[in-house]
């Protein structure tokens, strides 16, 4: 691993380097020494690397604004994961309610596919979120049978970052440091939008 | 007084002082100042089911903290270990009269107080290896026991709450303190160091240690119950408003509130716009200040040799004789914009390369410091992950008055 190899997988589209979804690269960058060399190589392209709190995923940042391309690309960046909020919030309000995690998703939470798909099944309260979910034009597909429906939600997540598969044969995903940025962009929209909450909302995990 | 009239007496008392017996076993052996029933208090302090005085306050024993934990039905069947100094006093106390026995010479007390003190430190010992493992277990398993988060965060609190106040009694438990208790019997001495001294030790330590992690978890945990209230709350929020979100904030916002994630794009030039004043000027004393590359410099020693170290004039004039036809050709042509690459590659390209021509070119218009001439300096970086920059090619014009 050295600075190139960085800056090729942030070029090749990995947006948030996390100990999920890149050990080898979040390592690397976790050395401080190391981390300075990249943004060294990146001051040319007036980018910087940085890192969510509490030693969360790294991630590139502009180093100004002066430049309105840059400008420009940052709101359209930030749009992107803003307007996923809704489904992605929507697919953990489903795990939630399928108890197939404590509570909500963090980085490196372990999801079993065969069983949130046994759960969504087994439950007609789960099948209706499900079919709800893929009403999302990011999760929108043509598939009728709910194997194939959360299929595509998981294929989209991967590719949006939020999850990565961890074991192949028993298909395990586990979630990325992106989701760090989420709950941080959620706050922050529930602060905005003076979101209301419910006891529903406050006992969460007790209801569920 | 029998002893089914002094149980009845102990449950009055108890009933009584329920309110403050629930706040006692709540606070898990911390201090606390109670005024309510202040005779019942006592009474049950001297039954050893709480400490203190009214004057320093009162604390649970551990005898109400297991009772506690069994009517409250928590952790009824798990071993605990016995109250630090309850178990001091206690086994000081026997020990005492152990050691009266043997000098008495009565050999029914010495036998049955002896199997109380090894019974007592079983006590601790088990108590001491069953919390550790639970530790371990719940460090390990990140308490996967426990079904609700909310369960989680109890259990946590309470584990950082008891590990923490039990990690401090044992460190004061140490070897000192086990000599002193065996009150220089050898028989004691040997049972204590055999059977306790290295649990203490090694859960001590292990306790202490733990202790951030579990602190880390607690974060956690409390964290990740923030959030499920948080992804609930929105979600519900959107169902009811269509799904539409009005947070839109600027580029400067969202760089303040550390939403500043782009893309890394390796394939665009040098985000810094290169054609401006200031940074052609920058860039320009660069490229004056950069020295020549090993492959460059072989190029020229195969157009100009042989060049000595101390034959700069002589190349300088060489140079001179070989470009400056060319040079005059240029600014002849700049009526119209010339390229000085395209130049070269129509009448020089064979002859020397591109960059040693440009760079020539550049420098002698600079040093002409014409101001019927104009030139712009086209920069590209050496490298995608390059800093450095050369000059591609200069754009000849001629001013007009």
């Amino acid at each position: 691993m050295n600075t190139r190899d960085i800056a090729d997988l942030f070029s090749s589209g990995a947006r948030f380097v996390c100990a999920y979804a890149y050990p080898k690269a979040f390592e690397y960058l976790s050395i401080e020494a190391n981390l300075i060399n990249a943004n060294r190589a990146l001051v040319a392209f007036d980018r910087e690397i940085r890192q969510l709190p509490d030693n969360g995923a790294f991630y590139v940042a502009p180093t100004s604004l002066e430049n309105k391309k840059d400008a420009a690309q940052l709101k359209k960046s930030f749009e992107e994961i803003r307007d996923a909020v809704y489904p992605i919030v929507s697919f953990i309000e489903l795990t939630l309610k399928s108890q197939t995690t404590p509570g909500a998703l963090i980085p490196g939470s372990p999801i079993s596919y065969p069983t949130l798909l046994n759960e969504i099944t087994s439950h007609d309260h789960l099948l209706d979120a499900l079919s709800k979910l893929v009403r999302h034009k990011q999760f929108k597909n043509s598939k009728s049978t709910p194997d194939g429906q959360l299929n595509v939600v998981f294929e989209r997540l991967v590719d949006i970052g939020l999850l990565t598969l961890k074991n192949r044969s028993q298909l395990i995903y586990e979630v990325t440091g992106m989701i760090e940025y989420i709950h941080t962009l959620i706050q922050k929209i529930n602060d905005h939008e003076q979101v209301e909450f419910s006891q529903d909302d406050e006992q969460g995990e007790l209801i569920l | 007084m029998n002893l089914q009239e002094a149980f009845r007496v102990v449950g009055a008392t108890m009933e009584k002082s329920s309110e403050s017996l629930a706040q006692l076993y709540e606070a898990k052996g911390e201090p606390l100042d109670l005024t309510d029933n202040p005779a019942g208090l006592i009474k049950l302090a001297n039954y050893n089911l709480i400490h203190g005085t009214l004057e320093s306050g009162f604390w649970a024993s551990s005898m109400l903290i297991e009772l506690g934990n069994a009517v409250s039905g928590e952790e009824g069947i798990r071993r605990s270990t016995p109250d630090i100094e309850e178990w001091a006093i206690e086994l000081e106390r026997t020990i005492s009269r152990y050691i009266g026995a043997v000098i008495n010479g009565s050999d029914t007390t010495e036998r049955k107080t002896l199997g109380y003190i090894r019974k007592l430190i079983l006590d601790m010992e088990d108590g001491l290896r069953s919390e550790y493992a639970r530790l371990e277990y719940a460090i390990a398993t990140r308490f996967e026991d426990i079904d609700t988060l909310e369960e989680k965060v109890k259990e946590n609190k309470f584990l950082i709450g008891k590990f923490s106040r039990l990690g401090s009694k044992l460190t004061d438990l140490n070897r000192a303190k086990l000599v002193d208790l065996s009150q220089n019997n050898s028989t004691i001495r040997l049972l204590l160091f055999q059977r306790l001294h290295g649990v203490i030790e090694e859960c001590r330590d292990g306790m202490l240690s733990a202790i951030p992690k579990l602190e880390q978890m607690l974060w956690e945990f409390q964290k990740q119950s923030e959030a499920s209230i948080n992804v609930l709350a929105l979600a519900r929020h959107l169902r009811d408003h269509h799904g539409h979100i009005n947070y839109d904030p600027e580029p400067d916002e969202v760089m303040d509130e550390g939403f500043g994630q782009i893309s890394l794009e390796l394939n665009l030039p040098c985000s810094a716009d290169l054609h401006t004043e200031a940074n052609q000027s920058a860039l320009t004393s660069i490229i004056h200040a950069l020295k020549a590359r090993p492959d460059h410099i072989e190029l020229v020693q195969e157009e100009f040799s042989p060049v000595s170290v101390d034959s700069t004039d002589v190349e300088i004039d060489r140079k001179l004789d070989i470009y400056g036809p060319h040079l005059e050709f240029i600014s002849q042509q700049a009526d119209k914009e010339v390229s000085v690459r395209e130049y070269w590659e129509r009448n020089l390209k064979s002859k020397c390369t591109s960059k040693a021509f440009i760079t020539w070119v550049l420098k002698s218009f600079r040093e002409k410091e014409s101001n019927k001439i104009a030139f712009t300096v086209i920069s590209e970086t050496v490298g995608p992950l390059s800093a450095n920059v050369y000059v591609k090619d200069v754009l000849v014009a001629s001013v007009n008055d």
